[in-house]
């Protein structure tokens, strides 16, 4: 690091001109192992917003849009400041360049003018006539053409310049209005009062009546700038529903079956037998045994958390649907929506804020369908890391998301046993066309998850993103992976639980 | 620059919304970067080009700490934005704040005919010169079809075109060979429509906020004396920035973060708090392996009250600076 900073010292011009100086590009390649990433990566310094202006058409500062298809770059920076011309002149430019760039005033033409009214009552903005492709997945459809906006989605658009909100002259007649009236009408002209600033559009949403917090913003306007579609999640408002705990143990232990009763008596060992077996042993009774994965089974001493997989229904856990309401009233009636009489609701950080769509040309706000990433959006000066009951009834929010089929291990397509006999050599490593096989797929499968969920950490503007996902550890069996790979139908715990313990069975019935 | 840093009238106001401080002024932005190395975080988006994450515009968002130093310091004081926004644009519009409203909406059609005037007037710029640019390549050919031109026709009077782009025109004809008839005049009149303004500051309409004295500082969390300290040291010029990025509390820059690299990681804690020696090697360990310095400190008991009310809180803060050697 010394060498470094001397070196600059020596040669200032070097440092200031535009090859990387020697430090940053060893920064760089600490930090950052790919190339792509050294953009993205290199967060510790502001961005030169001379390169932006570079990529923008100079000639006029008043109405551009950014004109080519590359994104702009960050700048080269100097280690320290040493008391150069250089220095100092380069270092106003960038800042007269920063302030050219804040500097712009958002106007918008008459044929791509979209209007919209505030409400300040409930925090939503009416837009009257909507045009352009932004209202594709933005906001939810009234009659006539127009549609009713949440309050980040609003300061979204306003703030990239596509959205004119004004002030209501005369909130009640402008809350009655509707997609027919709001066409370029008289009437809609009455109710239009002013238009918003964006510094109003700020005080009116952020911490308004639409429960826009400044975090969830940051958050959203942030995925919006990166081309997803944002559409906010059921506990956007910090509401989480907990099951009471009394039809909660009923939910979980459902009272066997004859059948299953009947199963246990005959076949398996019952949790009392178990305990014995596990206190006073022997682990592994003497008997008759087909395979090792029987005798594996009974030497699982330590009880583990197994995540809910897909096949297992006992699990209720509710899919999250994402909140769309088409009208006003219909917003209202979900937030006052009546609790289930087994349920109680509390407020807490940790529920999912967003449902994120990959942009997608099909995409329609109508009929999103299953989100891409759901984000549960926290401040990092507010909240604390989460307990375990909060992970837990977040990671309950979340649908079953389980590796993808490549991830999965890769059965052979004949499942022989004399196929597989032979097969065995190839069945370990070799065989595995996809990743999910050999010991790198188990690592990938738990790094997966059965679900998962991102955290976006927000600490005054700034935002870090973290995924949570529950590795279903006991899912993978080890045992199993030596020599020829089982053929397995599904993921299903219950179908293999079913298939260890005919195999303990006869085991116990031998002795 | 337009915005000179002697226009700017203290004290400055910081916006409180949804809790938090924003600056939307592009002139006290640059104003508390050059003079009071307070740089915040641009949160929002630039409409001249929104589909990206690098480069973010106003509003600048201020860390408590920054808002209670430039508070304590009486260069800033904080207004509550969404009562005065609810007031002001109440007051405006209803029937007392009618002539006002009517006058600033008439402010801002000019702005936005001025706005108009100026697009037009680089769509025309910008299509002479790629007429410019076509004509020096076809120029032997644009000619010829000049001189066919005026031996075939008779021209059509196109009122708005200026003499000069009488020679651009056939050119641009033959580049777009689709209709025989005469080309439309580009209508440049004098009075386009006027552009819908969306204004960045209320002020106006509104009037500007005045400092209450009756406002208190702004909460700041317990690391601020750290933050302070950094930012007061006689004969530094540190600026610091939030530092979830890096796993700590501030990053520590040397100068304006737009030119220079990030020395420290700063991280603040009680004089007797107690806390795990693992978290020290791994903000060291994390320190050392992006460059940078781990930095602690907290305020030394007893020293406080010897330099009672000359700072801005940082009395008695010492700091400690880790890296990781190795193992």
């Amino acid at each position: 690091m010394a060498d470094a900073t001397e070196d600059l010292i020596r040669a200032p011009l070097n440092s200031t001109s535009a090859s990387p100086s020697p430090l940053h590009a060893t920064q760089n390649s600490t930090n950052n192992a790919s190339d792509s990433d050294s953009e993205a990566g290199d967060s510790d310094t502001a961005p030169d917003y001379v390169n932006f202006l570079s990529t923008l058409n100079l000639e006029t500062s008043t109405n551009l849009q950014h004109t080519s298809s590359a994104l702009p770059k960050r700048g080269n920076k100097d280690f320290e400041p040493h008391p150069t011309n250089l220095q100092t002149s380069s270092l106003q430019r960038s800042r007269d360049a920063m302030t050219q760039a804040l500097s712009h005033t958002r106007t918008h033409a008459p044929k791509v003018h979209v209007r919209g009214i505030y409400d300040d009552k409930s925090g939503l903005t009416r837009v009257g006539k909507v045009k352009g492709q932004m209202f594709r997945s933005l906001g939810r459809d009234i009659s006539g053409g127009g549609a009713d906006l949440y309050a980040e989605e609003a300061l979204w658009g306003l703030e990239r310049g596509a959205l004119d909100v004004f002030w209501p002259k005369d909130a009640p007649k402008a809350q009655a209005l509707d997609g027919a009236d709001a066409t370029d009408s008289d009437a809609y002209e009455e109710c239009t009062g002013l238009p918003m600033s964006l510094q109003a559009a700020y005080a009116a949403y952020v911490g308004g009546p639409g429960g826009l917090t400044s975090e969830k913003y940051v958050v959203y306007a942030g995925l919006k700038r990166a081309g997803f579609v944002v559409l906010r999640a059921q506990g956007f408002h910090g509401i989480q529903r907990r099951r009471l705990l009394q039809s909660a143990e009923d939910q979980r232990f459902p009272s066997p079956g004859l059948w299953a009763w009947l199963r246990e008596l005959i076949f398996e060992e019952n949790q009392h037998q178990k305990t014995k077996r596990l206190a006073i042993g022997p682990l592994v009774k003497p008997g008759l045994y087909r395979n090792y994965n029987s005798i594996y089974d009974m030497l699982r001493i330590i009880p583990a958390y197994t995540p809910p997989s897909s096949t297992s229904t006992s699990h209720a856990s509710p899919a999250p649907s994402s909140t769309r309401p088409t009208s006003t009233a219909q917003k209202q009636k979900l937030n006052n929506e009546e609790v289930p009489k087994d349920y109680e609701t509390y407020h807490t950080s940790y529920t999912t804020t967003y449902n994120i769509y990959r942009a997608s040309p099909t995409f329609r706000k109508s009929a999103p369908g299953a989100p891409d990433f759901r984000v549960c959006v926290i401040s990092a000066r507010d909240t604390s890391v989460p307990t375990l009951a909060e992970l837990d009834s977040l990671l309950d929010e979340q649908p079953q998301d389980p590796p993808p089929p490549q991830l999965q291990p890769q059965t052979p397509s004949a499942s022989r046993p004399d196929n597989s006999a032979r097969g065995g050599g190839r069945g370990g490593r070799g065989a595995g066309r996809g990743r999910g096989n050999g010991i790198g797929g188990v690592y990938n499968r738990l790094k997966h998850g059965q679900r998962n969920v991102l955290l976006a950490v927000v600490d005054e503007g700034v935002v870090s993103y973290m995924r949570v996902c529950e590795a279903g550890f006991t899912e993978e069996r080890l045992n199993e992976r030596v020599g020829p790979p089982p053929a397995r139908g599904g993921k299903g715990g219950g179908q293999r639980g079913g298939r260890g313990g005919r195999g303990r069975g006869r085991g116990g019935r031998g002795s | 620059m337009a915005h000179s840093s002697r226009d700017t009238v203290l004290p400055i106001p910081i916006f409180l919304s949804g809790g938090k401080h924003f600056i939307f002024s592009v002139a006290h932005a640059s104003f508390l970067r050059a003079e009071y190395r307070i740089a915040g975080v641009l949160t929002g988006t630039l409409p001249q080009s929104p589909q990206q994450n690098v480069f973010l515009g106003l509003p600048l968002q201020l860390m408590a700490e920054e808002a209670r130093l430039l508070v304590r310091r009486g260069v800033c004081f904080v207004v509550d934005d969404a009562a005065a926004h609810r007031e002001g644009l109440r007051r405006l519009c209803g029937p007392d704040g009618e002539e006002e409203r009517l006058q600033w909406l008439a402010t801002l059609r000019e702005m936005g005919l001025d706005a108009a005037r100026a697009r037009d007037a680089v769509s025309k710029s910008r299509m002479e010169r790629a007429l410019g640019k076509m004509e020096t390549g076809r120029r032997e050919q644009a000619l010829r079809s000049l001189a066919a031109r005026q031996q075939a026709e008779t021209r059509q009077a196109t009122p708005s075109e200026a003499d000069s782009e009488d020679t651009l025109f056939p050119a641009y004809e033959q580049a777009t060979p689709s209709p025989p008839s005469a080309p439309k005049p580009m209508s440049v009149s004098d009075d386009p429509n006027p552009l819908g303004v969306t204004p960045t500051t209320s002020h106006p309409p509104l009037p500007l906020p005045f400092p209450d004295d009756t406002a208190t500082l702004p909460p700041a969390p317990p690391s601020y004396p750290l933050f302070a300290y950094l930012h007061s040291h006689p004969g530094s010029n540190y600026f610091s920035s939030p530092g979830l990025r890096f796993g700590c509390q501030y990053l520590v820059y040397p100068g304006d973060p737009l030119r220079f690299h990030s020395h420290f990681l700063a991280v603040g804690y009680d004089w007797d708090e107690e806390f795990d020696l693992l978290s020290l090697i791994g903000g060291g360990r994390l320190g050392t392996g992006v460059k940078k310095g781990f930095l602690i400190g907290g305020t030394e008991p007893g020293k406080a009250e010897e330099f009672a009310g000359h700072g801005d809180g940082e009395e008695g803060v010492r700091c400690f600076c880790i890296e990781w050697g190795g193992m």
